[in-house]
Order: structure tokens, then C-alpha cells, then sequence
């Protein structure tokens, strides 16, 4: 083990902590903080305005707190704070947008050191400020081996816990969590969400007779499929043995940079009339993909059931959306597999999209 | 009319962009007039500025609708910190009653002409010569009264 460069380091007195937002957003459970240390402000210039007057070991962010020039706005509270960790706040469907700022630079600076998706808990707020020690911003993590390797196993375990190991899609519990926050945020916003179930059909066959690791092959073969199918921002999970699900969304980033017809079409999904879509070009895909796996008869055998429902036409909650696109999906099977099918406000309206 | 008269205690942000041609007529105006002026891109930036200042005596100048965010919270911010906003709209623009009465209330006025502008820093000139101590006083020392008929369209405006 490299021994600890002391000149990376400084002894910190003042643990203080700056928290800018909607602190009951953020977190989960009760909120019960001593004061001494942890201040909060509601908004980004108040919080601009604290920071640049304190000395505080770690700032906390809630992305949403700024609508507009958020990157802007982490300039300066980065200019002002030199000394302190940054660390952004964000709901699931911010994460690209936090990984993206977390890895800005301007001269050299980072704007933010890291972020983490919420909800998080209260102890968490103050994990980072309890070392005793604080690492210099910027310097490489290298330099100091604890946190370094305490970080990547964080990383690694956060990885673990929301990543589909085999097709190294998301997992059931991300999928689930994501479509609650995607569907509390679209219900504020007035926009819609999609689920879409859907398993491999005869999929149990290809394991008895091909085996398991061919089994393997057909679900990350699948997976990588569904993903080129979507759109960038659509969530693609693997939620069982042989079963995935899709959330789509609008991400309003995206519509608001849309030029042309066909970047709008992509972008704004008409719910679930481009889920359809993607469906049904998946299903397209899979019917051409050569499995050499499977041998002279891997060529268009692969077929899928699926069922879409939409929020809120079809359900308030993520509860609601599963049960109803996976009857749908049910119905498919009963139907004689190879179809999606697509539920409408009665059950008897379910309706083959082909 | 210009006078160049050299002053050791005003100081002002701009808020904007030079893109605009109403930030590069105040800039200049500022220039001509000596005033020690710093550019920021928004809000956020000027923030950043206000606690890096020792100033006796200083305004902040921009477009209403730049300095308005967050329900008029920066005038607060820039009051407490010893500053004048001074909020230029030449557009028909949607106030907002709760930013007005901030505005109001932090000392802030509205001007609808860019000549105004000129107006605004001779005034604060003149308020600046007839100090004797170059020392931080609290809060503005200018006798805003001299701003009425912008303050009377304040109030106008804000239906009082």
C-alpha cells in the first residue's frame, strides 16, 4: 500500500455541510439533522450566496433546483467553493445529466466531484464529511488509496445493485424504482410513460435443448437488440428468467432540442403510439438474427409476447402499469405468442398491434 | 451631456451578454464615466461577485427579465449585499407582481429607456461626490426620492 501523501490532505475542523434544495425531495425517510453543521437553502442563489461566505466540506446540489443554466450556475458555485466536494442530487432520470456534469471540467476544475440518485438518507448526507481528513479537489484519488478503493467498491456495489449481470441491462428493482419516479415526474409535467413486458417465446425449450449457456447467448442477444431499438433514454431491464421490461419517456431536454420532423418523432414519444413502434421494430430485428447457436434453424425463430400499457391511460402507478402490461402480455400468450398487444381502458379491448 | 468625473467608491455588475446591444451601451457609459464595472453572464455569476466586493456604493444593471429569476429573490440577495438593482425593459414584459414587489421592497426600480441608464449613474455620481468617508455605510446611501417618477411607475405598476 502506498503511504498516504500527507500534502493531499488537510485536517478538517469544521465539518460543515451546505445542502441547496428541496431537502424532503431528496431524501428518504424522516429528516433529522442537527443544525450545528448543516445548513440549507431552498434555492441556488441563496445557496451561491452561502457558499461563497462559508466554508463548508461538502455541498449538496438538488439538480432540479435550477430549471435553467444549471451548469452555469455549478461554475460559479465551484468558483466560489474551491475547497469544497460537490455533490449533486439527482432523481433516476437526471443520472445521465449528473454523470455528465459530474464529469465537466472548466480550466481544469470539475464543477461537481460526483453525484448520487436519490432517495438517499440522512446519514448519508453526512458520510462524506465525518473522514478526518478531506480530499483536496482534483487531486487524483489515486494519491490516497482508501478512498480510492472506497470509492470504486461503491461503485462497484451500486453497479451490482441496479445491473442485470448477464445482459448488463438494468434489474427489476432499478426498472421498478426508475417507472415510480418517471411516473410522479410525468404526472407533474402532464406527460406519459409506457411499459412495456415482454418474454421470449418458447424460451424454456431453447434451454432444455440447446442448454443453459445457449439459454445465456439468446438473452444478451436479445438485450442488445431491444437497446439498439430504443431510443437513448428509453429504460431497457431484464426483470426474470426471460422476461424484460421497457419504460418510455419523454425526456423534455431532448424534445425542447428537437430541429427537424424526424428528431421530434423520435424525441416525443405519442404515447404509446412510438412505443408501438419500437416494438414492433424490435420484433423486426429478432425475426432477421442469425443464431449460429442454434444451428441451420437459428434464422428467424426467435419470436417475443409482449404487453404495453401507458400512464395514465392505463394505470396511475407503477403497481398499476405492471399488472396491466403483464396481462396484457398473458393474453398474447394465450393469443398464440409471436404479438404484442396493447391495452386499452377495458380489458377487452386489448388490441393486437401485430 | 458627459461628465467625466473619476470616482473612488462606485462600482457596478452588468448583467448580460455583450451579444445584446443594451449590456455593450451600459458597459460603455460605465467606461465613460470611470465607473469601476464588472461583466457577468447571469445572475448566478453576480452572486458569486457580491461577496467579493468592498463596496461603498454600488448598482447592479440589467435586463428585468435577467434579473427577475426565482420570484425576484437576487434583488433581495443584492440589497443585503449593499446593491441597487436597477432593471431595464424596453418590451412589454410580464412583471410578475411578486418579483415587482420584491424589487420594490430591496430598493430596486425599473427604467424603460436606455437614456435612463445615464440618468441613473449621474445621479449616483453626484450622491457619491458628497460623501466625505470612504468607508462601507450600511445599506444605500443615495436618496433614492430622486428616482420618483420611475418609483412612481413602480407603484403604478404594482397597483399601489
Amino acid at each position: 500500500m502506498k503511504s498516504r501523501d500527507t500534502s493531499v490532505l488537510s485536517k478538517q475542523d469544521a465539518r460543515k455541510v451546505l445542502f441547496i434544495g428541496n431537502i424532503n425531495q431528496a431524501l428518504s425517510g424522516a429528516v433529522s439533522i442537527s443544525k450545528d453543521s448543516f445548513e440549507v437553502r431552498s434555492n441556488m442563489l441563496d445557496g451561491i450566496d452561502a457558499a461563497a461566505g462559508g466554508d463548508y466540506s461538502v455541498i449538496y446540489v438538488v439538480i432540479s433546483t435550477v430549471p435553467t443554466k444549471l451548469k452555469s450556475a455549478l461554475k460559479v458555485l465551484r468558483n466560489v467553493s474551491v475547497k469544497s466536494r460537490i455533490i449533486l442530487l439527482s432523481q433516476m432520470y437526471e443520472e445521465s445529466m449528473a454523470a455528465e456534469l459530474a464529469a465537466f471540467s472548466v480550466d481544469g476544475l470539475r464543477i461537481a466531484d460526483d453525484y448520487l440518485i436519490c432517495p438517499i438518507k440522512s446519514e448519508q448526507l453526512f458520510a462524506p464529511a465525518e473522514a478526518n481528513y478531506t480530499l483536496a479537489p482534483q487531486t487524483s484519488r489515486a494519491a490516497v488509496d482508501v478512498d480510492y478503493f472506497y470509492d470504486a467498491r461503491l461503485m462497484q456495489l451500486e453497479k451490482l445493485a441496479t445491473t442485470d449481470e448477464l445482459t448488463g441491462l438494468k434489474n427489476r428493482r432499478y426498472i421498478r424504482e426508475f417507472a415510480r419516479q418517471i411516473i410522479l415526474y410525468a404526472g407533474k409535467q402532464k406527460r406519459r410513460v409506457t411499459l412495456l413486458l415482454f418474454d421470449i417465446d418458447n424460451f424454456k425449450h431453447y434451454n432444455d435443448v440447446y442448454g443453459h449457456p445457449t439459454g445465456d447467448e439468446i438473452l444478451k442477444q436479445a438485450a442488445v437488440l431491444m437497446q439498439r431499438s430504443c431510443r437513448p433514454h428509453d429504460i431497457v431491464g431484464r426483470v426474470g428468467g426471460d422476461e424484460f421490461a421497457v419504460v418510455f419517456w419523454d425526456d423534455p431536454k431532448k424534445l425542447l432540442n428537437a430541429q427537424t420532423d424526424s428528431e421530434r418523432r423520435f424525441t416525443m414519444a405519442e404515447h404509446p403510439g412510438e412505443a408501438i413502434f419500437i416494438a414492433k421494430r424490435f420484433r423486426s430485428e429478432l425475426s432477421k438474427a442469425e443464431l449460429n447457436l442454434l444451428g441451420d434453424e437459428g434464422e428467424g425463430i426467435l419470436t417475443i409476447s409482449g404487453g404495453l400499457a401507458s400512464f395514465p391511460r392505463d394505470g396511475f402507478t407503477v403497481q398499476e402499469l405492471f399488472k396491466r402490461a403483464d396481462e396484457a402480455l398473458l393474453e398474447a400468450k394465450r393469443s398464440g405468442k409471436n404479438r404484442i398487444y396493447l391495452v386499452g381502458q377495458e380489458q377487452s379491448d386489448i388490441e393486437d398491434i401485430g | 451631456m458627459e461628465e467625466r468625473c473619476p470616482c473612488n467608491h462606485l462600482r457596478a455588475i452588468v448583467i448580460g451578454s455583450l451579444t445584446d446591444s443594451f449590456v455593450r451601451n451600459v458597459m460603455e457609459l460605465l467606461d465613460n464615466y470611470e465607473v469601476e464595472s464588472v461583466l457577468c453572464e447571469d445572475i448566478y455569476w453576480a452572486v458569486g461577485r457580491l461577496n467579493n466586493s468592498d463596496l461603498t456604493e454600488a448598482l447592479l444593471i440589467g435586463r428585468y427579465e435577467h434579473l427577475s429569476g426565482q420570484k425576484g429573490r437576487f434583488f433581495e440577495i443584492a440589497s443585503k449585499a449593499g446593491y441597487v438593482c436597477c432593471c431595464f425593459s424596453d418590451s412589454h414584459w410580464d412583471f410578475g407582481q411578486e418579483q415587482l414587489s420584491v424589487l420594490k421592497s430591496a430598493g430596486g426600480f425599473i427604467v424603460n429607456k436606455a437614456e435612463d441608464i445615464e440618468k441613473v449613474i449621474l445621479r449616483l455620481l453626484a450622491s457619491d461626490k458628497g460623501r466625505t468617508s470612504a468607508k462601507k455605510t450600511n445599506g444605500s446611501s443615495f436618496n433614492r426620492d430622486e428616482f420618483l417618477t420611475t418609483k412612481a411607475e413602480l407603484d403604478a405598476l404594482l397597483g399601489g
